[in-house]
């Protein structure tokens, strides 16, 4: 019985840490979370997608090369990316 | 035997919530990633005459002592020609539209010509990874001040701007190169690098001299 409750418990936090290591952080930007809240958020949590949210949240944040190093150690950045074509819109123009 | 069941259900239901759920955390989700840009709206001007003051030694001192309070190094400043010739490496004498990374319907945007950024791109079917984009400037002022007689003998300056800007994108990976470029432009004019990213002079040169 202990065991079944253990792999139950086991079962429900796993959940939890994959609903909440999958919050896009640019949903915490856009509600005024800081840089260094986010970046704090990510190390907490510890695994390489909140790490990755951070990047994709602050593509400029002063955490962006720790977040690199991390992501290098954790082998999570193996492949190599490449050059996307820059859509360019009109002078000025809205981004969204 | 009906506890374990509803476990079961249970446990069947909340896998279903997870599966639905748009945790954002997974590359093959990423489908859309781009990289969207908005060049800048500039009017640039180059050498054009600004009153600054109405005392000649005042207008000269106080020039210098505002481009050494920006960060400029003084490379060389005669008060008997008004010449001034001052560089810098701040990224905020240039502007460079706006960069917005992501996927669409979330972007991030920044300032194209930010120091350092890395931005997810895409690296094969249903993967991303990290480019580190890298941002430098070379900044050469000349300004030159001299009396206009006939207009209340006001100290006027003449300010020009060069500008040495580099972008590069590299892999986070192990560095290697993906992009390089380097172009060179004046104060009045407007650059545009190969990839389409336009740079201009932000103004931020004569606000300083200005004391704006």
């Amino acid at each position: 019985m202990t065991k079944k409750i253990s792999a139950w418990t086991m079962f429900v936090r796993a959940f939890l840490v994959t609903l909440f290591a999958g919050t896009p952080a640019s949903q915490a930007q856009q509600s005024g979370v800081s840089d260094d809240d986010a970046w704090n958020y990510a190390v907490t949590v510890g695994t390489a997608a909140a790490v990755r949210e951070y990047l994709r949240s602050f593509p400029t944040g002063v955490h962006i090369e720790d977040a690199v190093r991390l992501l290098l150690n954790l082998g999570e950045l193996s492949s190599t990316g490449t050059l996307p074509q820059l859509q360019i819109t009109e002078t000025g123009g809205n981004l969204y | 035997m009906i506890g374990r069941l509803s476990k079961t259900l249970v446990a069947c239901a909340l896998a279903l919530i997870v599966a639905s759920c748009d945790t954002h955390t997974v590359d093959g989700e990423l489908r859309d990633l781009s990289v969207r840009y908005a060049p800048p709206s500039l009017e640039a001007e180059d050498g054009s005459l600004f009153k600054i003051g109405s005392n000649y030694r005042t207008s000269f001192n106080t020039s210098l002592n505002r481009l050494r309070g920006a960060g400029f190094k003084i490379i060389s400043a005669d008060a008997a020609t008004g010449e001034i010739r001052a560089e810098s490496n701040a990224n905020n004498l240039i502007t460079c539209g706006r960069l917005s990374v992501g996927e669409r319907g979330s972007p991030n945007i920044f300032p194209a010509n930010a120091e350092l950024a890395v931005i997810e791109v895409p690296a094969g079917p249903g993967r991303s990874s990290f480019l580190r984009r890298q941002v430098a400037v070379h900044t050469t002022v000349d300004i030159r001040l001299g009396v206009v007689s006939g207009r209340n003998n006001a100290v006027f300056a003449s300010i020009g701007e060069s500008h040495v800007v580099n972008i590069s994108l590299a892999q986070v990976t192990d560095g290697q190169e993906v992009y390089d470029q380097t172009v060179q432009f004046s104060g009045g004019e407007i650059r545009r690098f190969r990839r389409g990213i336009e740079c201009g002079s932000s103004g931020e040169v004569r606000a300083i001299i200005l004391g704006n």
